[in-house]
């Protein structure tokens, strides 16, 4: 996925004004590239895991069904581990099937920044080309 | 009869018309509870039990779609809109599986592992005689999608009636009024030219 150096700093932005509970939006996109970033509430408010607020899941789908765009990433943030998917998230990603993971890892004050597919439980990263 | 039993009276009045609430108790500690909770009626669900109840349909809905896609009974055009209300079917799944979580309720098994005679078998005993381990043609394929719909609106039609939390009660409305879109859209798609099969009914009730 291509993202736009503004769209990839509004999540890290994101995640950094929720630390330390972990933050957690979507991202739509149209044919590979990233489009709008939509920052959600973490319904669980916590700092070991996430909940997209069921009301802005349904806001946000909506909107990127009148835009006329696709579901095409998933993000979140890891406040105190690295930026790879927990068995939490391998669980959670059976939801979203064909969706990106960006997560962002703030565990030693730098953010940092991974992308992965989850596909039956099964993971790999996938390329985030920031421009 | 004396006039000294007030609530044995009431009782019986609500007894026999079959509505309003009930005091029971003592005349010095008179409670108002629940009629469906008394006589030996069912013990009321929980929001929890419906929530779950209603994203284990879904689940079931996603399954079935999932085969019926795979038969490639569909025709590319209904295997394009079969795909789309998939889609919405999964965001259905996850919204209910982010109320559970809330509500502190763990998430009823996928089945999209479930082997085809076990949906069979779930399907009978929601009173769908279609098969999804015999799909022929495409006309069987869609009469499937269509009646699992139906299984979707009467579960939601089920927990509307008893989820006491508005804001549950207003998240199934919506989600039942998409799968009775969905439906209508599948019976014109397998009738094509008879729109007339197709008319929304003016009450949706659903199946189960």
């Amino acid at each position: 996925m291509r993202i736009s150096r503004a769209l990839f700093n509004a999540m890290v932005a994101h995640a950094r004004e929720e630390a330390p509970n972990e933050c957690c939006g979507m991202v739509a996109a149209r044919d590979g590239e990233a489009v709008e970033v939509y920052p959600t509430t973490n319904a669980a408010a916590s700092p070991l895991r996430f909940e997209i607020d069921p009301d802005e899941q349904i806001r946000v789908h909506s909107e990127i069904e009148a835009a006329e765009l696709e579901l095409g990433a998933i993000y979140h943030s890891h406040t105190r581990t690295e930026p790879r998917p927990s068995q939490t998230d391998i669980n959670f990603a059976a939801w979203w099937p064909g969706v990106l993971w960006i997560i962002v890892g703030l565990a030693n004050g730098e953010a940092t920044v991974q992308t992965w597919s989850i596909d039956n439980g099964q993971v790999s990263e996938a390329q985030l080309d920031v421009e | 009869m004396s006039g000294s039993h007030p609530v044995t009276r009431r009782h019986a009045l609500a007894r026999a018309i079959g509505v309003g609430g009930l005091v029971v108790g003592g005349s010095a500690a008179p409670q108002l509870v629940d009629p469906s909770r008394s006589w030996g009626a069912a013990p009321a669900e929980t929001d929890g039990q419906l929530v779950y109840a209603t994203m284990a349909v879904e689940l079931l809905v996603i399954a079935i779609y999932e085969r019926v896609i795979a038969s490639g009974k569909l025709s590319a055009a209904h295997g394009v809109l079969a795909d789309r209300m998939l889609s919405y079917e999964r965001v259905h799944a996850r919204v209910l599986g982010s109320e559970l979580r809330t509500l502190g309720v763990a998430e009823p098994p996928s089945l999209g592992h479930a082997s085809s005679s076990s949906l069979d078998a779930i399907l009978v005993s929601k009173q769908v005689p279609e098969s999804v381990a015999q799909i022929s043609n495409e006309s069987e394929a869609l009469a499937l999608l269509i009646k699992i719909e139906e299984v979707a609106e009467g579960a939601y039609y089920h927990a509307i009636a008893r989820l006491t939390d508005s804001r549950l009660a207003l998240r199934s409305a919506q989600i039942m009024a998409a799968e009775a879109q969905h439906r209508t859209i599948l019976s014109e798609a397998r009738n094509p030219g008879h729109i007339d099969f197709a008319v929304p009914v003016a009450f949706v009730q659903g199946r189960g």
